[in-house]
């Protein structure tokens, strides 16, 4: 193959609770290796035997973008399963044959599509941390690391371990709130309204990190 | 290897191998095959114990037609149950280690568990798709909107790769009818030059929100220059359909999960890449070449794959096959989708395969979008279907009247079952409609 360009814009379909908007994201917001995705990797995972299962639909993959080009990065496989694969009761013997060591963008959607095929998310992935949309980890048993994350098309923030707050992805967005006290996300030129309410709070974080954590108002979902 | 690429100029990406001659194509053919059977061999589990029971040592191979005289041909089927007896969710198939496998696609799993499809870096799914899309006419720069199937074919791996290397800007959107809102907006916001792929499901949505908000859908897709069409065959109607919103329309077909083999601007065929694949079509029953040009099953052996590489995969796709030259230039295969093997329904003393319905059931305004299933029960005096509808007669004034024209076009009689269309696609993937139901084993 002789041609070759540096990375694409792509434009991202979001639904938050405000409503459906687009976003463009330009290739500087696409796909940096972030140093939270690889270090989640890093801790999630105990070797490249592990694989990612990336949960969600074609509208969501921007999000998984961080980690996916970390896994390349670190040698790990992933794989993606959508609504119709959860909605098939052998789905699950195909995922008690993969070694799942995380899965990204568990949403209330398939939590609840799970529990009616009288499963448990900790049933169907055993060994894995997971990430679900805000609201949805209230869906998941307590035998399972759940972690919250918050993406408007890209991936824009991230629970730490230390549970006080999202982490803020600055090199993607920019997170600040409207009068009203809704969070509102700067992606490039684009504003995303989340339909979310909360704070951007500065500081320390447990984990050590100086980044901006994104709290949400106790009770706001995103499904 | 033999197959260096030129700098692409004009109309093909790699003109010294879309344009090679015959001779040329199956020198590499003969080099590559050869090279498979022993690399695949020496790793696939599935390939090795297939190849023992049906008693072929690999050293007997020594050139094309040694192969496809003595190698073993399988069936999805087949993988399954290796999958199932050892365990393994690639079928015996990965012959690659499992950290070197990037993205894990899988079948639909419609009859069965899903099948693992691994993926990796510069696969050959990403040759194919460049030089399609460069054949299309799309340069770097310009934007294409992009309906997924995550689950099968992910999109952070060879599908992200065509978009890269090409240098393309990108909408991409879950292929789902649920989209339709959206596919309008971006079509009308972001003016892309290609659509690829719409479905039947979405076609029937965009043609409802057409209807109830006044969208003009030739004003919305404006813009672009194609729109590719898969998974299952167009037929005539939709292909009218399609023309009549878009200036151009590409079908494209899969090659038993190797690569897509598609529509070059002539509108004549599917381009079968045969540097990356080789293809044989043969007699379903005993898997006998048939004559150029007459129907037979598709029968696949990849030549550049890696992760995954299949040693004569009986696909159960009918197609019809030329290696003539196509009016574009281009030198390799081109194929003709006719349906699946085992879609074909027994009602009285004759076959019915899904694809024969479609102009029959364009004839009604109420079910002129093509979205039905053959329900196959224990009774074979009728054809039991199972058909979408918009609104329209009542009921019981168009079941009748779908019964009519069934009867008039295939002079067999059928019980119709009437679903609203949304009903019968949210009862799939939402990409495709599973053609054949069947309520008793075949």
């Amino acid at each position: 193959m002789t041609t070759e360009h540096n990375r694409s814009t792509a434009i991202a379909s979001v639904s938050s609770p405000a409503g459906p908007q687009f976003v463009r994201l330009a290739a500087a917001h696409r796909g940096a290796v972030t140093s939270e995705a690889v270090e989640i990797l890093s801790s999630a995972l105990s070797g490249p035997e592990q694989i990612i299962v990336f949960v969600g639909d074609g509208n969501d993959t921007e999000q998984w973008r961080p980690f996916a080009d970390a896994a390349e990065a670190l040698g790990y496989g992933y794989t993606a399963a959508d609504r119709p694969r959860f909605a098939r009761p052998n789905l699950l013997d195909f995922f008690a044959l993969l070694p799942v060591g995380l899965v990204f963008g568990m949403n209330r959607d398939i939590a609840e599509l799970i529990a009616e095929q009288g499963a448990s998310t900790a049933e169907v992935f055993p060994a894995a941390s997971v990430y679900a949309t805000p609201g949805a980890h209230r869906l998941l048993h307590d035998d399972v690391a759940v972690f919250t994350y918050l993406a408007v098309g890209p991936l824009v923030a991230l629970e730490c371990q230390a549970r006080a707050g999202l982490h803020v992805l600055e090199g993607t967005c920019v997170i600040d709130t409207n009068e009203d006290g809704e969070l509102i996300v700067a992606v490039g030129a684009d504003l995303v309204r989340t339909g979310l309410n909360g704070q951007v709070e500065r500081g320390i974080c447990g984990c050590g990190s100086a980044a901006p954590r994104l709290v949400l108002r106790p009770g706001e979902r995103w499904d | 290897m033999v197959t260096t690429a030129s700098p692409a100029s004009g109309r093909y990406l790699e003109p010294d191998i879309e344009l090679a001659d015959r001779p040329t194509i199956e020198g590499w053919q003969q080099e590559r095959l050869l090279e498979s059977v022993e690399r695949t061999l020496a790793r696939s589990a599935f390939h090795n114990d297939l190849w023992k029971r049906a008693g072929v040592n690999p050293g007997e191979i020594q050139s094309v037609p040694d192969f496809t005289e003595r190698a073993p041909a399988f069936v999805q089927d087949d993988v399954t149950a290796w999958a199932g007896a050892h365990g393994d969710p690639f079928g015996g198939l990965l012959c690659l280690e499992p950290h070197e496998v990037t993205f894990i696609g899988s079948t639909s799993g419609t009859t069965g568990t899903p099948m693992a499809l691994p993926q990796y870096a510069d696969n050959p799914r990403i040759v194919s798709s460049c030089r399609d899309m460069w054949e299309e006419g799309i340069r770097p720069g310009e934007t294409i909107l992009r309906t997924s199937i995550v689950s099968r074919h992910g999109i952070v791996s060879w599908s992200d790769a065509v978009i890269e290397r090409l240098g393309l800007d990108v909408v991409t959107l879950d292929n789902n009818p649920a989209n339709a809102a959206a596919v309008i907006e971006a079509s009308e916001r972001f003016a892309p030059v290609s659509y690829n792929i719409i479905s039947r499901p979405m076609m029937a949505a965009l043609e409802e929100l057409a209807r109830v908000r006044g969208t003009d859908l030739v004003s919305a897709f404006a813009s672009y220059r194609a729109v590719s069409f898969g998974g299952e065959p167009l037929g005539a109607d939709g292909q009218a359909r399609l023309e009549s919103w878009f200036s151009r329309v590409r079908r494209q077909t899969s090659l038993g999960n190797t690569i897509a083999a598609v529509e070059c601007l002539e509108g004549d065929g599917c381009h079968t890449y045969e540097d990356l694949v080789y293809v044989e079509v043969v007699d379903p029953d005993t898997r006998v070449a048939v004559p150029e040009g007459q129907v037979g099953e598709l029968v696949v052996t990849t030549l550049r794959e890696t992760a995954m590489p299949l040693l004569r995969f009986a696909t159960e796709d009918l197609v019809r096959y030329t290696s003539e030259r196509c009016g574009c230039g281009r030198t390799h295969g081109r194929i003709w989708t006719l349906g699946r093997r085992g879609d074909g329904v027994k009602v009285a003393a004759q076959t019915v395969l899904p694809a024969a319905l479609l102009p029959l059931l364009a004839q009604l305004p109420e079910t002129s979008s093509g979205l039905f299933q053959l329900v196959v029960t224990s009774d074979t005096s009728v054809l039991n279907l199972r058909v979408g509808r918009t609104d329209g007669r009542s009921d019981a004034e168009l079941a009748p009247a779908i019964a009519e024209v069934i009867y008039d076009g295939l002079g067999v009689q059928c019980e119709v079952e009437l679903v609203a269309n949304d009903a019968l696609v949210s009862s799939g993937p939402g990409y495709k409609i599973q053609r054949v139901v069947r309520e008793v084993l075949p």
